[in-house]
């Protein structure tokens, strides 16, 4: 099938509607609790610190392309840009992916602009764009890192075998390193080598903890009731399965 | 420094090494175990003979789509899959096309290599029995959703230049619902957007050939079916080449095979490595703990 | 309006337009016929002669569309008579291969329905000469009586798979032939679709032709069958001998009127007079690739050419060669933007390559520029001769830009000296094997080592939490090993929890597969929302570039 089908269209509807209310009541003022994220709230502390070193930092992209993981990483990385802008600092971006470039460009240009910085240091010695090639990715962004001696080193975004050399090649040029990834089987690389890793949906959920964005916290909350139905129907699915095994129109139901 | 380290204890010293006395360690175990090919019992891992019996059982008259996305770094592991896949079916006579993609030219070209070889000594022609598509840019889902309504209003041209319509075993396989099977090899086997875009919309089969470390995140899906088979890292390829050594297609050992005796004896200096380093910490610990008694 | 808002605008129009493809019901447009047709049925009905096809507007959606004999010419109606459904299982994907009966109710078509599964046997009927259809589900057989039907086997107990199938109405009984995929041939009779009686014996046990018909029919003769096979080139008649053999009749009406043409489906068309198939004619070289068929509605009149002469007594062109597949109307719209999004990418890759050169070039430049500037001034880090510091600034820069111009020069002249399979091709495979590959090899198998020090460094067991990870650690890297088989072969089969392979292999896929689950859904659901949020224009960090 091109289409939904029915179940889809259902679940599409009812995650919607929870993420829709949630941000209208927390417009409206209700308040929410955030669970600390260690690794998020330690940002400001790794631009602070590569400031009084004087080393300068490097926000990585990783592989996406035109996507969500792309947008929700430069929503941070607009965030980074405009602190260490405050503090006359350049950031390094490296770039895997063509497209990426135009939108990083603009987020780049758009941190410092804010803060009055504008042409304080080139596009194209900042933003580069490395290679669509893991390999060649890697290696060039692990020289970068040791040549510049990047104080503060950020992994947002997906990555693949890069992660380990990034993270390794930001360990040994002693940078304070946060990774924060959507890609599951990275999370050990990182975890090793970083100073905090953050992963899963937390990923998505870090452009919240800078603003307290009603829209951003609220949708937060929703994501977690549909969870919470999801949950709910794993763990229905799992008994009814397990107790009626031999009626056919149950199983129908669960094939549903 | 040196007075510092004289002070360290020796477990402190194995504790906290220099890393690139590993490094050394590590590739003398390396090119010796190359050196000397050790022969291994291969492994047997189940997802391997799904897909195996998968390829026994597709249908002639449809074709079978590659996805070739490995690079030169993932060689070792990738090729092999790859290679022992073909020969399997080119000795059934399965028609296949072999799709890159313009973001990773060497899995282009180390893929034709591979193809050509192997097509030579099975004495199968190009454009007849099998087809490499020129690379396709990748724009992501809609790319995958455009080649399989339409391959020939998508690709348009072949590796050589041909037009499509001018390949002869192409005019029986147009879009999606020719194809009986499809299978990425890739370093990161990434199937969600074929599962996405392609297995759930048309119900097509999905196998995957990955790099070891990347084939974890396959098995949710091999258990919900979305996935066929999978050749998981050199092992999944000695695997494989086993299955087709013992079907008679073929008679030297495989990339996979050589590979996977280095890689166990690679493995078991990992572990070791890990243990030392932890029985050193230990032995640190309960020295310094007698100190301060 | 600012130019944000207007972007959101867009945004959001651009998304409902994807959001209503998804999710509203697939409205087929008059051109559903225009990619391929298939298949076409005949019928009499009181002196008018109806036409059923299947048409596809991209291939493998089957839909039902209708022609009516009118002043000696055939009239297309223009839109479909049926339709896949949404959400009944068995046609969900699309019908096939259809044949019609006239009974007293009406008319009755059955079809093959395509679904995720194997194709399923219904049928449908109509009471206005097939401009409507009401579709009835999947029709019934069984054996002795008992009916049993569930989901995995709607069509009751059959046999095989069925491929295609005839059927017959006559004096208020039907007669279903299923043609199976392993070519044998089961009758099934009744008075209702819905109660059909299977024969236990096939009515032809072993093939009868080597390769499978194009299309298959029956005709009945009182109540002995005779098998019409149209195969590519030619329509073979089967008839049971006296000795319960299938012997083919001594005649083969042979295709078309063109050495090119293939007979490649249709059926009998009014009791043994004539054929009615669908004559495709194999695509000539060059021509456009979209539609590499040409397909013509051909009749042939059975009776006058039993000694086999060809004759196509009438040809209606259905589908003419280039004719593009026509998708749903709001498809268009994806397709198009599938192109768009590829031609932007090839843009874009443009634009980092300038990008990467400015970058370089300036380096080179800036470095040329201080080549001769003193030794010790401020702009030369570092002392020494000054190639030594035009290389240590820009050599790297150099390397680049030389090896991308050799690249680019050998890739595009390669491509001119393909055929020779000399010169710059070599050159470049040359390039690419002696440098790229190995080089690629080379970094990747830095990972490994970058990953024992850092494994010697970091895992270490300081609590309960990381022994549990690195036990499991050990007997996934072992495990899946040949010397984790090696250990496994020294420990008795029937002790699986030491056998690492076993345990290894359950690890990954219970354990593991329920972490990552977990965690994918909770990135799936948050990528959900940020999907949400950027659609409704919600999230400002996406057009925080934009004023």
């Amino acid at each position: 099938m091109d289409h939904a089908t029915l179940p889809i269209i259902i679940f599409i509807l009812l995650f919607s509607s929870f993420i829709i209310t949630m941000i209208i009541l927390t417009k409206r003022g209700k308040e929410v609790f955030l669970r600390p994220i260690n690794g998020l709230k330690v940002i400001d502390d790794a631009i602070g610190r590569a400031a009084e070193e004087d080393r300068p930092i490097m926000f990585n992209l990783g592989f996406d392309d035109l996507s969500v993981n792309l947008f929700c990483s430069l929503a941070v990385m607009g965030y980074v840009v405009r602190k260490a802008a405050k503090l006359s600092m350049p950031v390094y971006v490296p770039l895997a992916q063509p497209l990426a470039y135009a939108m990083a460009e603009e987020f780049w240009k758009d941190g410092y602009a804010a803060m009055g910085k504008e042409g304080m240091f080139a596009v194209e010695d900042c933003l580069r764009y490395m290679s669509s090639n893991q390999s060649a990715l890697g290696a060039g962004i692990a020289g970068w890192i040791k040549r510049e001696h990047v104080g503060a080193n950020f992994m947002f975004g997906t990555y693949g075998f890069e992660s380990m050399m990034l993270a390794e090649a930001g360990q040994q040029a002693g940078a304070f390193q946060i990774a924060c990834t959507p890609s599951f089987y990275q999370v050990p690389f990182f975890m090793v080598s970083c100073d905090y890793t953050v992963f899963g949906e937390e990923f998505y959920a870090a452009g919240a903890y800078f603003n307290r964005d009603p829209v951003l916290t609220g949708s937060l909350v929703g994501q977690d009731y549909s969870k919470l139905v999801l949950l709910l129907l794993i763990v229905l699915g799992s008994l009814l399965l397990t107790i009626f095994q031999k009626y056919d129109y149950l199983r129908l139901l669960l094939q549903w | 420094m040196a007075e510092e380290n004289k002070k360290r204890s020796l477990w402190d010293r194995i504790q906290f090494c220099d890393p690139r006395i590993l490094y050394a360690l590590f590739a003398v175990v390396v090119i010796v175990f190359e050196m000397v090919q050790v022969k291994m019992p291969v492994p047997n891992p189940v997802w391997v003979g799904k897909l195996y019996d998968k390829v026994e059982s597709l249908p002639l008259d449809k074709a079978v789509l590659i996805d070739c996305d490995y690079g030169a770094g993932n060689r070792g592991e990738c090729e092999g899959q790859f290679k022992a896949f073909i020969q399997h079916l080119f000795s059934r006579n399965i028609k296949f096309m072999v799709v890159t993609w313009t973001t990773n030219v060497e899995g282009q070209k180390l893929g034709r290599q591979v193809l050509d070889e192997v097509a030579k000594k099975m004495g199968k022609v190009d454009g007849e029995d099998y087809v490499m598509f020129q690379a396709i840019v990748n724009a992501g889902g809609v790319t995958l959703q455009s080649l399989a309504k339409d391959i020939h209003g998508f690709v348009v041209k072949d590796i050589n230049g041909r037009d499509l319509g001018d390949i002869p075993m192409m005019k029986n396989f147009r879009s999606i619902n020719d194809v009986s099977l499809i299978y990425r090899v890739a370093y990161s086997w990434g199937g969600i957007p074929w599962i996405g875009f392609v297995q759930s919309v048309y119900g097509t089969p999905l196998a995957a050939g990955s790099a070891g470390i990347e084939s974890s995140t396959a098995y949710p899906y091999l258990d919900s079916g979305q996935l066929c088979g999978l050749l998981a890292g050199a092992a999944g390829a000695a695997a494989y080449e086993k299955r087709i050594i013992d079907a008679g297609i073929t008679e030297e050992t495989g990339i996979g095979t050589k590979t996977v005796s280095v890689q166990s004896f690679a493995t078991l200096f990992v572990v070791v490595s890990i243990l030392i380093s932890n029985f050193a910490m230990f032995m640190s610990k309960v020295q310094s703990r007698r100190a301060n008694i | 309006m600012s130019k944000r808002n207007i972007l959101k605008i867009i945004a959001f129009v651009v998304g409902l337009y994807f959001f209503l493809e998804y999710i509203l019901p697939e409205k087929v447009g008059g051109e559903f016929d225009s990619y391929e047709v298939n298949s076409p049925v005949c019928v009499e009905k009181q002196g008018q002669k109806l036409q059923f096809y299947v048409g596809n507007y991209y291939k493998g959606r089957g839909i039902i569309g209708r022609m009516v004999r009118k002043d000696g010419a055939w009239k297309k109606d223009p839109k479909p008579v049926m339709q896949r459904s949404l959400f009944l299982k068995f046609d969900q994907y699309g019908l096939a291969e259809p044949d019609c009966a006239i009974t007293p109710e009406g008319l009755t078509l059955l079809y093959m329905g395509q679904n995720e599964k194997e194709p399923v046997l219904c049928f449908a009927e109509s009471k206005d000469d097939g401009k409507t259809f009401q579709k009835k589900g999947p029709a019934v057989f069984s054996t002795n009586g008992l009916f049993k039907v569930s989901e995995n086997n709607p069509n009751g107990f059959l046999p095989d798979k069925i491929k295609t199938f005839a059927a017959e109405y006559s004096g208020g009984r039907w007669e279903v032939f299923l043609f199976t995929m392993t070519y044998r041939v089961f009758r099934a009779s009744g008075s209702d679709l819905k109660h059909l009686e299977l024969d236990e014996e096939p009515l032809v046990g072993a093939t009868l032709t080597e390769k499978s018909p194009n299309a298959f029919d029956v005709a009945l003769e009182g109540r002995s069958p005779t098998l019409f096979y149209i195969m590519d080139r030619e329509i073979l008649k089967f008839r049971k001998g006296g000795d319960g053999q299938w012997a083919p009749l001594t005649w083969k009406a042979s295709a078309g009127n063109g050495s090119n043409d293939t007979m490649y489906a249709g059926g009998r068309y009014n009791s043994a007079d004539g054929a009615l198939y669908l004559g495709t004619r194999q695509m000539q070289k060059g021509r456009p690739i979209d539609s590499p068929f040409e397909t013509a509605l051909c009749t042939v009149n059975l009776r006058d050419h039993s000694d086999g002469s060809p004759l196509a007594t009438e040809m209606t062109i259905y589908k003419k060669v280039g004719a593009q597949p026509r998708p749903t109307y709001l498809s268009y719209g994806t397709e198009w933007a599938g192109k768009f999004l590829t031609v932007v990418g090839s843009f874009a890759i443009f634009i980092a390559m300038i990008n990467l050169m400015l970058f370089h070039g300036k380096k080179i430049y800036q470095s040329a520029l201080n080549y001769n500037a003193p030794l010790g001034e401020e702009k030369l880090p570092g002392g020494g001769a000054p190639m030594r510091n035009f290389l240590k600034n820009a050599g790297y820069s150099a390397v680049f830009l030389i090896f991308l111009a050799v690249m680019i020069v050998c890739a595009l002249k390669g491509q001119t000296d393909e055929a020779k399979g000399t010169g710059w091709k070599t050159t470049f495979d040359f390039l690419f094997n002696a440098i790229q590959a190995p080089m690629g090899s080379a970094v990747f198998s830095m990972i490994t080592f970058y990953m024992i020090s850092a494994a010697y460094r970091s895992f270490k067991v300081r609590s309960l939490e990381a022994g549990f990870l690195m036990a499991a650690a050990i007997v996934c890297m072992v495990g899946q090993m040949p010397i984790g088989e090696l250990l496994a072969s020294l420990v008795p089969e029937s002790w699986k929890l030491l056998q690492l392979p076993w345990l290894s292999s359950k690890l990954l896929s219970v354990l593991n597969a329920a972490a990552y689950r977990a965690v994918l859904i909770g990135t799936l659901i948050g990528s959900v929302a940020i999907s949400l949020r950027i659609w409704l224009g919600l999230d400002n960090s996406v057009y925080s570039s934009v004023d």
